[in-house]
């Protein structure tokens, strides 16, 4: 081990500039993560201390019908991911194309809904799906297709919340395609395209290997998305009607802030960390396997 | 003409997909402007027969909106400025001073980047309501004054700084706040520009914050109270679409300035992760 020499200047300004950054940091969410695991071990309520039960909210969590109700509507909730991201793939493609006048036009308007609050989103939609008076039903009066209860029964309340998902995130996940898709030289293309390569086969070939990497971010930013989703629900449908469309975080909230079971929210949204934790994992080392091939 | 032609079909269906992402709010701006008895029709009506701008008086009157950007306005710029200048601060230190744990504890910030904002939101209460800070800004504002992310986006900006300018400043006797302020911020200010207009837009869209800590009607967000007044029952369809057009219009006009800034940053994000 050779000793370090460090300048004592230096030293004494990066812990003063790291400090104000480093102390909110702890405070905030170091120190908060170490007690949402301790409190999932707990009963806590808002009228009593935490007092340690073990295991206890786990247990109860895997027997509560409800529980198991938020986590099938949750990932059913991921039927968004794979929709989103072929749109997103495929406008990127159209708009990778030098030729293309309006291409940043065409981007930004794409982006709108990626900056704009959820629940101002949430609004506009939840009109659009009004069953009598609804933009989406009158569309669909069109197609001769009779009037869609989407909000209210049990069997569609979760389409509504997965089509402005979507609609919300295309625009970005587009963004990220697209850079991804500027950063192939275009040496390669030219290169492909004197062995005679057509644009299907270089897409295939060429783009989506190329694009591995951007594309599993994109991936893993909606998976996570879509496991934390709780704003469009609690605005679209407030997870009903009934439970049919209430998702994990929401169930994580009214746990600990309507009827104040803090310990047991806690527990599940420790399950919910580790469960986006690996997520994370499984995806960042797939993209390790894919750019080593 | 091949081009030509090729491009057309390509024109049609991105203009398709504008139309995807514009047409709800060209339809929440027509029914904003429509008389609450007249939307209800069995015919699709894109333009009013008649523009009634009284629903957007009817919904500043009902709940106080001015007041809820106003409250929105101030948690998201006390929350960027505070980003803009611990990251700056940070970030610096992170890629330019040598000091021991440094990489140690920028890894720890970085991992802090996966932890989902549900799971620490309970602790977060406790901590709040021991503080007595339960129903005020500072709940929402304190949190958010650093960001890992912010962190990592000036660590890279200073990583790849020119040194130059840094050696040069030294040999003029420039020590390391002079060079900060003289050298490295006016250097640096489109990159926190940009990160202080991504704080302000994910402070102003929050909404499970505000939920869970504000509970005066008075001190609610633009999408806390949105989603109250949804919640009333004398609510008409013109006046939500009235309320929501105003909620997201300083965001609007926002991207419209500083587009090039966020579409930026925001492919750099997906890009380096």
């Amino acid at each position: 081990m050779g000793k370090k020499k460090w300048k004592k200047s230096e030293v004494m300004w990066g812990y003063f500039l790291i400090a104000p950054a480093i102390s909110i940091i702890a405070i905030f969410a170091l120190v908060p993560v170490g007690y949402a695991i301790y409190y999932s071990f707990t009963d806590y309520s808002l009228f009593h201390p935490p007092y340690f039960i073990g295991l206890e909210n786990f247990k109860e969590l895997f027997a509560d019908e409800d529980f198991w109700q938020v986590v099938k509507n949750t990932l059913f909730y991921l039927i968004g991911v794979p929709v989103g991201l072929f749109v997103a793939l495929f406008l990127a493609s159209l708009l990778n194309d030098r030729t293309l006048k309006l291409a940043p036009l065409y981007r930004s308007i794409y982006f709108v809904p990626v900056i704009l609050p959820m629940i101002s989103i949430g609004a506009v939609w939840i009109w659009i799906f009004n069953v009598k008076y609804g933009l989406m039903n009158h569309f669909l009066g069109l197609l001769g297709i009779k009037p869609i209860p989407w909000l209210t029964s049990y069997e569609w309340s979760k389409i509504p919340v997965i089509i402005t998902g979507i609609w919300q995130g295309f625009g970005g996940s587009t963004i990220i395609l697209l850079a991804g898709m500027q950063n192939i030289p275009g040496e390669v293309y030219e290169a492909a395209k004197l062995d005679g390569a057509g644009g299907m086969k270089m897409f295939f070939r060429i783009t989506l290997p190329l694009l591995s990497q951007s594309i599993v971010v994109v991936t893993i930013m909606s998976v996570i998305a879509s496991f934390q989703i709780f704003d469009l629900v609690m605005v679209l449908t407030g997870g009903g009607p009934g439970r049919s469309s209430a998702s994990i975080v929401q169930f994580i909230y009214e746990k600990a802030f309507r009827s104040f079971e803090m310990g047991y929210a806690s527990a599940a949204a420790a399950l919910l960390f580790v469960v986006i934790f690996i997520v994370s994992i499984v995806q960042l080392k797939i993209s390790q396997r894919i750019t080593n091939y | 003409m091949k081009l030509w032609k090729k491009n057309i079909w390509k024109n049609t269906i991105l203009i398709v997909f504008g139309i995807i992402i514009l047409l709800p709010f060209f339809w929440m701006f027509t029914t904003s402007v429509s008389d609450p008895l007249k939307i209800f029709s069995e015919k699709l009506r894109f333009f009013p027969e008649e523009w009634r701008w009284e629903s957007y008086r009817e919904a500043v009157s009902k709940v106080p909106f001015f007041l809820f950007m106003w409250n929105s306005f101030k948690i998201a710029f006390l929350v960027s400025l505070g980003q803009i200048i611990t990251s700056f601060f940070a970030g610096y230190a992170f890629a330019r001073l040598k000091f021991p744990m440094r990489n140690l504890i920028f890894y720890i910030v970085l991992g802090t980047l996966m932890i989902p904002g549900q799971v620490t939101l309970i602790p977060l209460y406790s901590i709040m309501a021991k503080f007595n800070l339960i129903n005020t800004h500072w709940s929402l504002i304190i949190p958010g004054l650093a960001s890992p992310f912010g962190i990592f986006l000036m660590r890279q900006y200073f990583l790849v700084f020119p040194t130059e300018l840094e050696d040069a400043a030294k040999i003029d006797g420039c020590n390391v706040p002079k060079f900060l302020i003289h050298v490295a911020l006016p250097s640096s200010k489109s990159i926190l520009a940009t990160l202080g207009v991504l704080a302000f837009i994910g402070s102003w869209g929050n909404f499970i914050g505000p939920l869970v800590f504000l509970t005066d009607l008075d001190k609610a967000t633009v999408p806390l109270g949105l989603y109250r007044f949804m919640g009333s029952y004398s609510t008409s369809w013109p006046e939500l679409m009235a309320a929501t057009a105003i909620s997201i219009i300083p965001l609007i006009v926002m991207y419209i300035i500083a587009q090039r800034y966020i579409i930026e940053a925001y492919s750099f994000a997906g890009v380096r992760k």
